[in-house]
């Protein structure tokens, strides 16, 4: 691990002089600066490359950020913000140094439930276990939308980054379902955006209802990767619980042969989520690291959760499902639809992780190393997605993971190849691996959500002048001294 | 006690997953030990799966199968998952030419067969647990 | 790779910590309940107090990354090592997580030593073979008391706590084992070597090992019995990490208690008529997987009104004594009890019981330093009072 590189943050003051404010502002049992405290937030599960930071401190409220906020401007110290450090991309890796601000420890409190008008107001270090836990015991009407991730990652993270979850058919991105956000700028100005924006001082609880219909600012934060200012509360949509759920599994036959049963299950309209994951990583869940596939097994598992107010309904949304899928069989392609339940238990109940999200996935979490190239990605181009991206992990000696949703019924898809590996050891390989995949992915038109900075210097070369110009703008307009998470998108 | 292959296929993980529920029961492993019989199971839409039973071991084999097969049993996936979950019973399964058996004349051997997989496989079935977490700490 | 030094005991723990472990967080909280269980990060936050932060500064110190220096000590030391982690934990290196922190403490020993006060466990050890400094007991007094003889099937492993602590779970026990007709007798005990395990102080632990082995085979046991959950997993599962070989078989005292129930062999004549709750130790839960067996000897004793803490079994929140934390962070030790005081409060019971010496200990101080009016019992001890009937 190096020192802080390409900015000497200690220049305008000592480092002495930095922890006396930051205890100042915290408190000395909030601020560290000890090497080995520093150490677990330099680097995380992914290839990018690690930096210690110079402090971590662990906010209570929004006047120690501020005043955080104000000092590190006005010195030119980077600030880096962090919940669990579960992110796929780097991006609480600080890459200048700086200050690492801990918001899962102490500002994680769910602040209202709104039952009229669904949602939840939530401090940053929120987690989905947390809110899924709290919705149960006080709220069983009311559900949120969980990722493919451990239950400690942050609700409010995975929304301003756009994450996708296990209701995204339905919903599309998560960042789409965000009501409000209260952000501290560089000037160290508190901001409330969407509805919750009447109020000079506080807004009461049930305003955050809505993002609309005023100048949109709310995407000067989301999908900045903290570039723009603090978070300090967001408020995220709830949807009704609907008390009959079922989840059904397509097994499909033929590389691409995924791809439109996909794109025609979302396009149904009656499904909440569809996720593919090739064979391999149906065999990763059942403790076989290093899986293979042989001849007449079938190339991809899809899972097709629906839910409804009664069963009635909830046996029409089947009845769509059954004609969809004997329309795609007519169609010549090779797939079998089956009760998920039925089958976990036939097959193996570890399967069942994929399914009662939030959860420890095992295939994620098998080895010291996780990293993926994460996309938004054209539906349309999904069949040679795959295609182009399946031999490659095979050049590698990788099992292929490859994990993909439908968005919003259709609109987009997510396109994920994903690789576990050993860190210490891999490193390399993993490294050359992903490079390749991410050239192929751009190439297709895929676009990566939470960017290592690595990746987003491959993306500068083709994005066109105009919105890097603009992002330029915004980005120095919003953060002129460059302090806040410095290095993301090659700032 | 009795050994059954992990299996590294889909079916041969769920012949595994099916075979080891009972794989303590004494009456099980009465039946199964030295039995010494080669069955091969083909669901449909996949491929065929010797399933060997030699000794105290229950290995499975996706290709180079034995020259000696004993029973073979061919189904689809719904077929089995409908015997699974008693929504067909295999007799009528047979008749109605879902399940479809070679070597049906060993009825020794059939009968056995059906004790030790579609029973297990019903017994699998009918059990209420969905929790998988809590299967596989050495301390749970 | 980094090359690990083969003198390590812990060595293969510590290379695993770079084959696994992402550092999900999964092991902060209860697995599915999302409930607090992690006594040392709860009360530093910090990444480097949660079982992932001390996997990472593993890693930094193997690779250079990260000098030795004596702010690394309460990161290493500071967790009373009570495994909760490894049953929140989802990942194939789960059952190995506290493994790797002892490992990372017997490295830390060789180089920053072990936390304040703990090199008094191995000092005091050297002098009375007991981490309490308490003058050795070679147990003859206590044979002659109970009149036992020098060889018999059973060997009952006191362990220092009860033994230089505890007297009253000591004496209970005792009184039990005669009164159930067992033949045992005592030996001239060493310390089990737990305190020094969990500290990474390593220095003594075979030779203690050998010499308990080599007490209880000159008494001609083929059993041995422990009140002490510590004893009872150093005994089973220690003895065999460090490739001490023996043949006998380890039992804790509520396991003979079970067994001479359900072969009606003994039965209880006269009633506790009182609330009580159970108190799993982390030793007996977490550790060796030893969850209902108490309970159901608890439900047989007749008036006994069992409740349970909301956090109980395998989510158990732990005394903090363990992991030398008692020892080395005295006052944080007794605060992590308190936690669990109010929790036992919130029953309703109006006794605490367990089946540790060490957790009636933690628990018992944070009863006096906070004015808790629960009463803290060991199981013995509640047998004790309750008129047993010997049966043919």
């Amino acid at each position: 691990m190096t020192e802080t590189k390409q900015r000497n943050i200690f220049e305008k003051i000592s480092k002495e002089e930095v922890e006396e404010r930051l205890i100042e502002i915290f408190g000395s049992g909030n601020v560290t600066k000890k090497a080995g405290d520093l150490y677990p937030y330099s680097y995380d599960m992914t290839e990018c490359e690690g930096h210690m930071p110079d402090f971590v401190v662990l906010p209570e409220n929004n006047s120690q950020l501020v005043e955080l906020v104000k000092f590190c401007n006005d010195k030119s110290i980077p600030i880096v913000p962090y919940i669990s450090g579960n992110n796929v991309g780097g991006l609480t890796i600080p890459e200048k140094g700086g200050i690492i601000v801990d918001f899962g420890k102490k500002m994680n409190k769910i602040l209202h439930i709104d039952e009229n008008m669904m949602y939840a107001l939530l401090e940053p270090g929120v987690t989905f276990g947390q809110l899924q836990k709290y919705l149960e015991q006080n709220y069983p009407h009311l559900r949120y939308s969980y990722p493919f991730a451990p239950p400690y990652a942050g609700v409010v993270g995975n929304a301003i980054l756009s994450g996708m979850n296990n209701m995204s058919c339905k919903l599309g991105s998560m960042g789409d379902s965000i009501n409000g956000l209260e952000v501290i700028t560089a000037d160290g100005s508190i901001a409330r955006i969407g509805s919750c924006f009447y109020g000079k001082e506080k807004a009461a609880n049930d305003s955050w209802w809505c993002r609309y219909p005023m100048p949109d600012l709310m995407g000067l934060f989301i999908n900045w990767q903290g570039m723009t200012g603090l978070i300090t509360k967001c408020a995220v949509q709830l949807w009704p619980n609907h008390p009959f759920k079922k989840t059904y599994l397509a097994v499909v036959f033929g590389l691409s042969a995924i791809a439109p049963v996909m794109r025609e299950m979302g396009k149904t309209e009656v499904i909440d989520d569809i996720s593919a994951v090739s064979t391999e990583v149906v065999k990763m869940a059942v403790e076989i690291p290093e899986p293979t596939k042989i001849e007449g097994e079938p190339d991809f598992a899809a899972l097709f959760p629906i839910s409804a107010k009664t069963e009635n309904l909830l046996r029409a949304k089947k009845e769509i499902l059954d004609l969809t899928i004997k329309h795609l069989k007519d169609q010549g392609i090779k797939v079998i639809l089956i009760d998920v339940d039925e089958f976990s238990k036939i097959f193996n109940l570890r399967v069942r992780c994929y399914l009662d999200l939030p959860s420890v996935v095992l295939t994620l979490v098998e080895y010291s190393g996780l990293t993926w190239f994460g996309s938004y990605a054209p539906t349309h181009k999904l069949e040679e997605l795959i295609s182009k991206v399946y031999p490659i992990f095979l050049k590698y000696n990788v099992p292929p993971f490859i994990y993909m949703k439908i968005m919003k019924h259709s609109h987009y898809g997510i396109f994920r190849p994903i690789i576990r590996y050993k860190k210490f050891k891999d490193e390399e390989t993993i490294h050359q691996l992903l490079d390749e995949i991410t050239e192929v992915c751009i190439n297709e038109g895929c676009i990566p959500y939470k960017t290592p900075v690595w990746m987003t210097e491959k993306m500068r070369k083709k994005i066109n002048p105009g919105w890097l110009q603009l992002f330029d703008k915004i980005k120095q307009c919003m953060d002129p001294n460059n302090i806040f998470n410095p290095g993301r998108w090659n700032t | 006690m009795l050994s059954i292959q992990k299996g590294e296929d889909l079916l041969s993980i769920s012949l595994n997953n099916i075979l080891s529920f009972r794989k303590d029961e004494e009456e099980f492993i009465d039946l199964v030990v030295d039995w010494d019989k080669n069955i091969m199971i083909e669901v449909l839409e996949f491929y065929p799966v010797e399933v060997k039973f030699k000794g105290n071991e229950i290995t499975f084999k996706t290709n180079n199968f034995d020259k000696k097969i004993h029973l073979k049993v061919k189904m689809d996936l719904e077929t089995l998952l409908d015997i699974a979950y008693l929504r067909i019973n295999p007799i009528l399964a047979v008749l109605k030419g879902k399940l479809k058996v070679k070597g049906l004349l060993k009825i020794r051997t059939l009968f056995k067969f059906m004790k030790i997989f579609l029973k297990s496989m019903k017994m699998v079935a009918a059990n209420p647990n969905l929790n998988y977490y809590e299967q596989d700490k050495k301390t749970r | 790779m980094v090359e690990v030094d083969d003198s390590l005991l812990g060595k293969e723990f510590l290379e695993l910590s770079f084959e696994r472990c992402i550092k999900c967080s999964t092991c902060k909280y209860g697995y599915k309940t999302f409930d607090k269980i992690c006594p040392s990060g709860e009360k530093f936050l910090f990444e480097s107090y949660w079982a992932s932060g001390r996997i990472r500064l593993i890693r930094g110190l193997l690779l250079g990354d990260l000098e030795w220096s004596d702010e690394l000590k309460d990161p290493i030391f500071a967790c009373p090592t009570c495994g909760a982690c490894m049953d929140a934990c989802q990942a194939p290196h789960a059952d190995y997580i506290v493994d790797m922190i002892e490992a990372l403490r017997e490295l830390a020993v060789r180089q920053i030593g072990p936390a304040d006060r703990q090199e008094l466990l191995v000092s005091r050890c050297e002098e009375n073979c007991n981490p309490y400094g308490e003058e050795n007991s070679d147990n003859e007094e206590l044979k002659k008391k109970y009149d036992l003889p020098d060889k018999a099937e059973w060997v009952y492993f006191i362990g220092c706590t009860s033994n230089y602590r505890q007297h009253s779970l000591r004496d209970a026990t005792l009184r039990f084992l005669k009164k159930a007709g067992i033949d045992f007798t005592l030996i001239d005990e060493h310390c089990c070597t737990s305190p020094m395990i969990r500290t990474g102080q390593t220095s003594i632990v075979k030779d203690y090992m050998k010499y308990n082995i080599a007490q209880i085979e000159k008494a001609g046991a083929s059993k041995v019995i422990t009140s002490c959950a510590g004893c009872y997993r150093t005994l089973k599962r220690d003895f065999e990490k460090f490739g001490e070989q023996y043949d006998f078989e380890v039992f804790h005292s509520l396991e003979l208690v079970k067994q001479l129930l359900d072969e009606g062999k003994i039965k209880f004549n006269s009633s506790y008529d009182k609330t009580v709750t159970y108190h799993d130790p982390c030793h007996l839960g977490r550790h060796m997987g030893i969850y209902e067996l108490p309970r159901e000897v608890y439900k047989q004793i007749p008036g006994l009104k069992f409740v349970e803490m909301r956090r109980n079994r395998n989510f158990a929140w732990c005394c903090g004594a363990g992991g030398g934390v008692k020892i080395g962070y005295p006052d944080w030790s007794v605060e992590i009890s308190k936690e669990r005081l109010e929790e036992a409060n919130e029953t309703g019971a109006t006794v605490l019981s367990s089946v540790c010496p060490f957790c009636r200990t933690n628990l018992s101080d944070a009863t006096s330093k906070y004015d808790f009016e629960i009463q803290v019992l060991d199981l013995m001890e509640i047998i004790d009072q309750l008129d047993i009937e010997i049966l043919k």
